[in-house]
């Protein structure tokens, strides 16, 4: 079972427990969270265009805590 | 409560609810399925649901995708404990003891509730009422 912490950069939800044969995407959807707009990142790391429909277990995460997060894309100020 | 039965490396966790009974709870009452704890009583410590596939079971919950094959259709999960070092007994209570105690404490809350949902759904069904049906007497063309 892997306890996932869903949000944003600003704010975190609560972790939801899920097995570790959930997809990424599941997850993101029962958080209500937009994966459209912005870079979805797995433990610190950006995930690529498929990745979403992969499980926690593909990525190696089988157990323990872990953090899936979307990071909105902003261009810096001139 | 639950058992936990080994044959071989194969451990089976069953529990005393059904998978049925797990989805339905599931479906509406899911916070029967949780235990809650910690400040407030608002931190989630354990989980019960449903899958797919031999399910799982750690610390922070339990995911059941089989039931058994006997009448009872208990939800179980199947694990596999190869390259075990040491007594295979106390590797699982090591494991599972903890998860076991949870799942435990759940199931005993959830007979009640149950029969609280069937109460209610029976309740809806008996207020559905099927109107509009036309007898062989009654229909338009009969007469003609």
């Amino acid at each position: 079972m892997v306890r996932v912490i869903t949000g944003t950069t600003l704010k975190r939800n609560d972790p939801v427990t899920v097995p570790s044969t959930t997809t990424l995407k599941s997850v993101l959807e029962d958080g209500r969270i937009d994966y459209a707009n912005a870079r979805i990142h797995l433990d610190g790391s950006p995930l690529s265009a498929g990745d979403l429909n992969k499980t926690f277990a593909d990525f190696g995460i089988t157990e323990g805590t872990c953090f899936l997060l979307n990071v909105v894309k902003a261009d810096n100020a001139a | 409560m639950s058992k936990i039965a080994v044959a071989g490396n194969a451990v089976v966790v069953t529990s005393k609810m059904s998978l049925e009974d797990i989805k339905t709870l599931e479906k509406y009452r899911p916070s029967a399925l949780k235990l809650m704890g910690g400040e407030n009583g608002k931190e989630e410590l354990f989980r019960v649901m449903s899958t797919k596939g031999m399910g799982e079971i750690d610390s922070c919950g339990a995911a059941f995708g089989q039931c058994t094959h006997d009448e009872a259709k208990n939800a179980c999960i199947t694990l596999v404990f190869d390259k075990v070092e040491g007594d295979l007994k106390e590797v699982i209570a090591d494991k599972l003891g903890a998860a076991k105690t949870k799942l435990d404490q759940i199931e005993e809350t959830v007979p009640a509730v149950l029969a609280e949902v069937k109460a209610e759904r029976a309740a809806i069904m008996d207020g559905i009422e099927f109107v509009g049906s036309v007898t062989a007497a009654e229909e338009p063309n009969a007469a003609e």
